[in-house]
């Protein structure tokens, strides 16, 4: 068997695993992939959501907005949309950003996106029910949270399509300026679509919910904000950190990145040796949000961190 | 290998595998400016995917063959957008043979790392899929051959041969390096 000569081995070793990413860059992927999925407001089991989303009644908004530049995660984010077949596609031809809501009940989550390059705008009432996974109580995380958006950029949906057994997502167009061509048309939510026609300026939708609803730049100037923090407690700078989470809490409130923050300041708290603090946060945090994907990591909150 | 009878948790596999998803997507050639990109829609199948994760295969096998897959699919959309004279390559692909670095004299600084990495990324575009991806998995992931089998779904001999034809290629790239480096060496004296 042909070995690597020593300058092949040397050039791996002096590599090692520095081509992976910076703790910035592992916080904000995180915190890109936990808004894509709604973790933000989510609860319940990852698989009781999915159920609860594919069936999720739908209301769709494909807005056309003249997007921000540089935020956080756009260009993937920012190719999420959802088309229904046919009746759409004339209007979301030259759309590329996309604001996805669904909405169940009272409540609802938000993927947003954006992107440089707009035009259309339209809005597509997708019917569909929103059923709860079988087996699960009325009063359960899965039917009471809100509804989440469960919509997939193409390299999503058709990975997931050739890695598995089908799942009933929401398929957006393969690309977003294509998307009359080549919007998969056996999507779960079938719509039939009341399509707004383009319009100037951002549209929307009278009936939908504005809880957490960012407009796209205000979801990546929160991303943004949350990398600045996570750099400062990253740099050891917890009390900056901390003024920093707090000045978004009154900017963004709730907002999408919420959690992310909460738990933040509760590594912050902890930073400063101010455990008792740090204790209680998380413990109301667990209770605010027991399913969280960041509870894992909020229960272990002064694990290993010396006082200051 | 006996399956795990808890089911991972998306904190667990993110916190574990972040940085093996991330290096395996900029090793196969997606360029550093959309390696987040593409780790984001990676993650992403992975969190809906999760439930279905039963522990058949290696956690890490199973990220691969999802990495792979948005790995194949952005550099599609990227050729798509391209002109077609780059097509193959990685956007902004470095000439490895003229690459200005040597090897064996690099610093230890975050700089010459980095060449180091360019230097890495650079041989690496220059394989074919089918010996890059072994030839990550094999030499620089470690992983062992009939994990790298069932992650690209090939045979264990047919492990053996590409990383053996893998590692021709990576020896004879460096090779070519550092011949080039020496003659331009000579000509700046």
């Amino acid at each position: 068997m042909t070995t690597l000569n020593r300058r092949a081995r040397a050039l791996i070793a002096e590599v090692g695993e520095s081509d992976g990413p910076t703790e910035i860059e592992r916080a904000r992927l995180r915190a890109s992939v936990l808004s894509r999925v709604g973790a933000t407001v989510a609860a319940g089991s990852a698989g009781a959501a999915l159920t609860a989303e594919a069936k999720a009644k739908a209301a769709v908004v494909i807005a056309g907005t003249g997007g921000k530049e540089g935020l956080a995660g756009a260009p993937t984010i920012g190719t999420a949309s959802t088309v229904a077949k046919g009746s759409l596609a004339a209007l979301v031809t030259k759309a590329l950003v996309a604001v996805v809501v669904v909405g169940v009940g009272a409540t609802s989550y938000l993927v947003t996106s954006s992107s440089p390059r707009t035009a259309a705008t339209a809005v597509v009432q997708a019917p569909a029910r929103l059923a709860a996974p079988p087996g699960t109580p009325i009063a359960s995380p899965a039917v009471v949270a809100p509804a989440r958006a469960l919509v997939a950029p193409a390299p999503v949906a058709s990975i997931v399509a050739s890695i598995g057994p089908a799942l009933p997502l929401i398929s957006p167009p393969a690309r977003p300026s294509n998307a009359a061509v080549n919007a998969p048309l056996n999507a779960p939510v079938n719509a039939s679509a009341t399509a707004a026609m383009p319009q100037p300026s951002r549209a929307e939708a009278p009936s939908l919910p504005r809880s957490t609803n960012p407009a796209p730049e205000t979801f990546g100037a929160e991303t943004d904000a949350l990398g600045t923090a996570l750099a400062a407690l990253r740099d050891r700078r917890p009390a900056e950190a901390l003024a920093a989470l707090d000045a978004q809490d009154s900017l963004y409130g709730q907002g999408v990145l919420g959690e992310e923050r909460a738990a933040s300041r509760i590594d912050a708290l902890c930073a400063l040796g101010r455990r008792a603090e740090a204790r209680a946060a998380a413990a109301r945090f667990l209770a605010d949000h027991p399913h969280s994907l960041l509870a894992p990591r909020v229960a272990a909150a002064c694990e290993g961190v010396s006082s200051p | 290998m006996s399956s795990p009878p808890e089911p991972l948790s998306f904190e667990e596999v993110y916190g574990q595998n972040v940085d093996f998803v991330w290096r395996v997507v900029a090793r196969l050639g997606v360029r550093p400016e959309a390696v987040e990109d593409v780790a984001q829609e990676v993650f992403v199948v992975v969190h809906r995917k999760l439930g279905e994760f039963r522990g058949m295969s290696s956690i890490r096998t199973w990220l691969f063959q999802i990495a792979r897959l948005a790995v194949y699919d952005h550099r599609r959309t990227v050729r798509r957008k391209e002109a077609p004279a780059r097509a193959n390559d990685r956007e902004g692909a470095i000439d490895v043979d003229g690459l200005a670095t040597d090897t064996e004299t690099w610093p230890d600084s975050t700089a010459a790392r980095s060449e180091a990495v360019r230097l890495l990324h650079a041989i690496l575009d220059d394989m074919d899929d089918e010996k890059r991806e072994v030839f990550v998995l094999a030499e620089l992931e470690q992983l062992a051959a009939p994990e790298i089998a069932e992650a690209v779904g090939i045979k264990v001999n047919t492990v053996y041969s590409r990383l053996r034809l893998a590692r021709e290629a990576f020896n004879q790239a460096l090779v070519r390096h550092h011949a080039h480096a020496r003659a331009r060496d000579r000509r700046v004296l």
